[in-house]
């Protein structure tokens, strides 16, 4: 986002992500979603979390990843899963020699280097395969620099696989993409994670977020009156602000409705589960106050864990089952169909 | 989450023109997330919050839902009734020291809002001010549908236009024993008794069945033949009364009701049985959503909401069978509680 907007970007080195790949965009711009590339699709850096481990973020990653390469279009995986990486896994590639741990430390300079090719061309990996103590937890100026690397690559797509939990370092990988998308699984213990996620991540959002001067008090006043004063959603965050001041509640309101929030429910077994994906973004919509569009649902299929024990992702392993067929569409309702 | 302000088309999310087709959809899809089995509201608030959010919105569909129901409510609405009154909002205390004048003014006003145009009477007394607070009238309004008003001129009062300070300050006991589908409020019968302003309307005009159970009810009515001219001075019901105007069933316990009696959900049902009652009259007098009322009926502790709510609903139900509501909740209660093994 605007982060990666607003950076130098004459620095970046064009490193393909594939040995062989030499059509590099000529302009060197920042991957920002807008920009049309080569390829003729949207760059964009989408990042994938939900508050929860074992409901599908990998999967989604690894499969989305896959579609995009096989489409033409050069895409980077990021396993930000720091500590708990196994994104290598999926695509069936073994522990690479060089992780973003290398990139925390600083034995390599640029992000680019740390991508390793898979066997699908056009699809890297930067492994979050981290060995280093304590690299789970990188500091402050670390992540920032990670975070503006990731904005940097020099390919079409970067998908971001966030791990379990809405630790600030998850958070902020969620608040750069373009495309924030949750997944949930139909259990009430991930649906109760998704939620507090969209929550942490909105009030991250506005810790973090330009505000007007005049404005960040108010804000600040309200996320620690939340407690007492019944502010319990986002949407009674914006009316606590709008009544102090209206003009300011109004842009808070705006950026609110920016946070790009997608939706994608796994493991959907019944017609009722079906139709949860779009009963949440309502929800959502009128107590968050929060737009989280419903990008599709992925069915419960015996070709997902069998292509896991596998370590093949599904779209490889069986790309005419349900599964594969509904991260397609997933694909084609984010807008990376072409 | 406040639902001040709010009208029933608010709460499902329409504007005020949207069609019957409109309606079913908007609440099938909150019904997605609002509804009992549902999770996707799950952690987002308080499983009570959904469920009082779940009533208000069947609350606002069973009005909406039904062509007759909705009109009725379009009219207060129109008069400038912007909220609606929740069945979580207790009476107000003052209306128990409203002035018959002013009931009755009230009820008129609400009468003739729930008439169909056809049978609109010729304003004939004088009004004084609506007040501005959500009246028992109002509620009566989404629940008096059925017009009486042009069976009682058989004994018809030529120039009625009295103040109304002029009008002696009568009531009549709120025990009428009503027949079957006949859900009118008391007071606009009453009425109805004391001005008698109504011109009568053409018979063929009204549904067969309607005029001989209008009739009947006013038969019914302890007063002498002419009720306009022999009106009873009030006294006090002999069971805990409620200030509030709906329409009131009499039923008939086997045994009489002493202070030991247990009100279980089968006795319940009992004395709405005796009372010639459907469990559709009760859902319109109450309020409660039928499942709820079946649910307390039934004893199912399991379907019902938070011990909060189900109280809200068996003071209604005790209410409308004009029960001591005190009495009722306290006896319903225990068994929940007990039930939900809360003690007691």
């Amino acid at each position: 986002m605007s982060q990666g907007a607003q950076t130098d970007s004459t620095d970046a080195r064009s490193v393909g992500v594939t040995p062989t790949e030499g059509a590099v965009t000529p302009t060197s711009a920042p991957i920002a979603s807008g920009v049309v590339t080569s390829t003729g699709i949207n760059k964009g850096v989408i990042a994938v979390g939900g508050g929860k481990g074992g409901i599908g973020k990998t999967l989604l990653s690894a499969n989305l990843g896959v579609f995009l390469a096989q489409r033409g279009h050069r895409v980077v995986l990021v396993d930000a899963d720091l500590g708990g990486a196994n994104l290598h896994t999926c695509l069936g590639v073994k522990p690479p020699n060089t992780t973003l741990s290398d990139f925390v430390s600083r034995k390599v300079d640029n992000l680019q280097e740390v991508v390793t090719p898979t066997s699908v061309p056009n699809l890297g990996l930067v492994s979050g395969a981290l060995d280093v103590l304590g690299a789970a937890n990188p500091k402050y100026t670390q992540k920032l620099r990670i975070l503006r690397e990731v904005s940097r690559l020099q390919v079409d797509v970067v998908i971001i696989d966030l791990g379990g939990g809405t630790g600030f370092n998850i958070l902020d990988f969620f608040l750069i993409a373009d495309h924030g998308v949750l997944t949930v699984v139909p259990e009430p213990t991930s649906i109760e994670n998704a939620y507090r996620f969209i929550k942490a991540a909105y009030y991250r959002r506005l810790k973090t977020a330009e505000l007007a001067w005049n404005l960040r008090p108010l804000v600040e006043e309200a996320m620690n009156e939340r407690s007492n004063q019944g502010l319990k959603t986002p949407a009674d965050l914006v009316s606590y602000v709008e009544r102090r001041d209206p003009a300011g509640g109004a842009r808070l309101r705006e950026e609110i409705e920016r946070f790009p929030l997608k939706l994608v429910v796994n493991q959907v077994r019944t017609p009722e589960e079906e139709r949860l994906g779009v009963a949440i973004s309502e929800a959502c919509r009128k107590y968050f106050g929060i737009h989280m569009s419903h990008l599709g649902n992925i069915p419960f299929d015996d070709a997902v864990w069998q292509s896991v024990r596998k370590r093949r992702p599904v779209l490889l392993d069986s790309p005419d089952s349900r599964a594969s067929r509904s991260i397609i569409q997933i694909a084609g309702a984010l807008g990376l169909g072409g | 989450m406040s639902d001040r302000g709010q009208t029933l088309y608010d709460r499902l999310e329409l504007r005020a023109d949207a069609s019957a087709a409109e309606i079913e959809q908007s609440y099938r899809g909150m019904l997605a997330y609002l509804g009992a089995g549902s999770m996707a509201m799950y952690s987002m608030m308080e499983e009570d919050e959904i469920a009082n959010l779940r009533l208000q919105v069947q609350e606002a569909y069973d009005t909406l839902k039904d062509p007759e129901r909705r009109a009725a409510y379009d009219r207060s609405l129109a008069r400038g009734s912007e909220g609606y009154p929740s069945l979580m909002i207790p009476a107000s205390p003052t209306d128990t020291h409203v002035t018959v004048g002013h009931v009755m003014a009230r009820t008129i006003d609400t009468t003739a809002a729930a008439l169909p145009p056809r049978v609109m009477p010729e304003p004939t007394v004088a009004r004084p001010p609506v007040e501005s607070t959500p009246s028992p009238a109002r509620v009566a309004s989404a629940v008096s549908v059925v017009p009486v008003a042009p069976v009682v001129p058989a004994t018809p009062v030529t120039s009625v236009a009295p103040v109304a300070s002029a009008v002696p300050a009568i009531q009549v006991t709120p025990f009428v024993p009503v027949a079957e589908p006949a859900p009118v409020a008391v007071a606009s019968i009453r009425s109805q008794l004391v001005t008698a302003p109504v011109p009568a309307v053409p018979a063929s005009e009204e549904p067969a069945s309607e005029l001989p159970v209008a009739i009947e009810k006013v038969a019914a009515l302890p007063f002498g033949g002419t009720p306009a001219l022999t009106p009873r001075p009030w006294t006090p019901p002999p069971v805990h009364a409620s200030p509030r105007v709906v329409r009131r069933l009499a039923p008939k316990p086997d045994a009489p009701i002493t202070p030991e009696t247990e009100f279980t959900g089968a006795y319940l049902r009992r004395l709405r049985e005796s009372a010639n009652a459907s469990l559709d009259d009760m859902c319109e007098i109450t309020k409660v959503g039928k499942r709820y009322l079946r649910a307390i009926e039934d004893g199912d502790f399991e379907a019902l909401p938070a011990a909060v709510y189900v109280r809200g609903f068996v003071v209604e139900y005790a209410r409308a069978l004009a029960l001591d509501p005190s009495q009722v909740a306290k006896s319903f209660m225990g068994l929940y509680k007990r039930f939900k093994g809360e003690g007691g």
